[in-house]
């Protein structure tokens, strides 16, 4: 099954250009930016493109909640 | 992919060096290495790893133990919740109506019946045009503590133990800009020239162009498939009101005044329209934008969820460039300090109330709570997240910006823009700090002079760590 994986370039300055390429050609990039790419690929998938790319961390896309600034109702009454 | 943590055959690390480690990261399909407990490949290594591949890695490399990562949580001590009654009579709604002191009925007020707060059981709603709202209640009878929030250009409301069989009637007070909140109380009325020369990030839900107390230097919106340039609110009030504790420039009675209003506030909107949560990418991509702008403080009044690589990864990047990293310590009811503001270097800030600064029927005068300090009026707000704290800041009943007025709001996320504001000052204020350039070691020497000239209010270090920020 496909899932979403934030890949961040740990390298410095911009991610190289051949590497994205790289990711680009196996993977399903869904948005950008200059030391990162958010993709779409199963968990094998990214973990065959970055076992040549050393520079490189993952982590699944995550996301967190706005802050609560009043006490949240968690169950009915 | 799951998470595991790599460990030689005994103990902690290995006598020979990483050679295992190095081995099984060598072959195809190997573990991502997430975090490494002494120094790359020295010692016990968290991976994650596709479940599959982790048995052809115990195969492959048997004096490797391969552990899967156990999650561990406070021990907090919470009542059992009794289940409902499964047949009940249908009840008729709970009828709140809100009107204001004058009578003129309040809409889109958000009122909180709890039946049992310690459960956290009870409904929610918003108040329609004509000042109401009915809230199912089930067969409950007496409401433990009711909320008004929201409610624009009021202060919030709290009254406990009322009676939910008969229709309620709620007038909530008017904001006066004259009242001296928390941040009035601790900083007073800054000058406007407070903070000049200091770029700082909000990354958060955006912030309003538009209010008159505050002036928006610019900004991004970070998020997936959204206009770049829509750096104002995403329909949330969450940003516009850290945006104000920083740096409001209104004058009462008309308006607010910020911990320093003359440093350069830019929005980096990190949630997207009308949703209430922000994706690592977007956060990452929202660091990333702020040390390209030439930030040199970013406000991160979010957290939680639990660590996250790409994050952290942006955080320590951002250190690397010298820009400042502060962020609230979490409103888990007094649970440890929540990522990213437990990573090291990033500024971990608790939420303080005071007795005094906001009406005793403001929702703020729930989170009262011991261990008391030096004045018995100061507290650190029961829903606080505590331990690994660097300071404390006024974070409950903080009356801020919001889109179109004003609102008083409780939360660590309050906080942490009023300690923003105090590091603008440090460094504006400092000719040596001011004339450097960005770097690691100005910002150690901001944070230095931030923990050295904390005021020690008496709390435990847990709860206020070097005291309040200032």
């Amino acid at each position: 099954m496909n899932r979403r994986f934030v890949l961040r370039y740990r390298g410095s300055g911009r991610a190289p250009s051949g590497e994205v390429a790289r990711i680009e050609a196996t993977l399903h990039v869904l948005d950008r930016a200059p030391r990162m790419l958010l993709v779409e690929g199963s968990g094998a998938g990214i973990s065959r493109v970055l076992a040549g790319l050393p520079r490189w961390v993952a982590a699944e896309e995550a996301t967190v909640p706005v802050p609560s600034t009043v006490p949240p109702v968690r169950r009915p009454a | 992919m799951r998470r595991y943590v790599l460990l030689p055959r005994r103990g902690l690390r290995w006598p020979t060096g990483a050679r295992h480690l190095e081995a099984a990261m060598a072959e195809p399909g190997a573990p991502r290495v997430v975090d490494t407990l002494v120094g790359p490949g020295g010692g016990a290594t968290l991976v994650a790893i596709a479940p599959g591949d982790v048995e052809t890695l115990r195969v492959r490399e048997p004096d490797l133990r391969v552990v899967p990562v156990r999650l561990y949580r406070p021990a907090l001590v919470r009542p059992e919740v009794a289940r409902p009654p499964l047949e009940v009579a249908a009840a008729p709604p709970f009828v709140v109506t809100v009107v204001s002191a004058d009578g003129r009925v309040v809409t889109g007020a958000t009122v909180s019946a709890f039946t049992d707060f310690a459960a956290r059981r009870g409904a929610r709603g918003r108040t329609a045009a004509d000042g109401t709202v009915e809230l199912d209640l089930g067969a409950a009878d007496v409401v433990e503590r009711l909320y008004v929030h929201g409610a624009l250009d009021h202060w919030s409301l709290l009254r406990r133990r009322v009676r939910a069989g008969r229709p309620l009637r709620l007038a909530l007070r008017p904001l006066d800009h004259r009242e001296v909140d928390g941040v009035a109380h601790r900083y007073g009325m800054a000058r406007l020239s407070a903070g000049r020369g200091v770029r700082i990030a909000l990354i958060d839900t955006g912030v309003a162009l538009d209010h008159g107390d505050l002036a928006v230097a610019g900004g991004r919106n970070c998020v997936t498939g959204e206009e770049p340039e829509d750096f104002g609110p995403n329909g949330l009030e969450h940003g516009t009101h850290v945006a104000g504790i920083v740096a409001a420039r209104g004058r009462p009675p008309s308006g607010r005044r910020g911990v320093a209003p003359g440093a350069e506030i830019r929005s980096y909107r990190a949630f997207g329209r009308n949703r209430g949560e922000a994706t690592n990418f977007a956060l990452a991509k929202a660091l990333d934008a702020a040390v390209g702008d030439g930030c040199d403080i970013v406000n991160l009044s979010v957290g939680g969820g639990g660590p996250d690589p790409v994050v952290r990864a942006a955080i320590e990047e951002a250190q690397a460039a010298g820009v400042l990293v502060v962020a609230a310590a979490g409103n888990d009811d007094r649970g440890p300090v929540s990522f990213p503001a437990n990573l090291a270097d990033v500024v971990a800030a608790s939420a303080l109330g005071r007795t005094g600064t906001f009406p005793a029927s403001a929702g703020g005068a729930a989170e009262r709570r011991g261990p008391y300090g030096n004045d018995g009026a100061d507290f650190i707000a029961a829903f606080s997240n505590v331990g690994a704290i660097d300071v404390t800041a006024p974070g409950v009943a903080i009356v801020s910006t919001v889109p179109g007025g004003y609102l008083d709001l409780d939360g660590t996320s309050m906080a942490c823009p009023a300690v923003v504001g105090v590091l603008a000052r440090v460094i504006s204020g400092s000719r040596r700090l001011r004339s450097q350039a960005r770097s690691p070691e100005r910002a150690a020497a901001a944070l230095t002079l931030l923990r050295r000239r904390a005021e020690p209010l008496g709390f435990p270090s847990s709860l206020e760590g070097e005291g309040l920020a200032r």
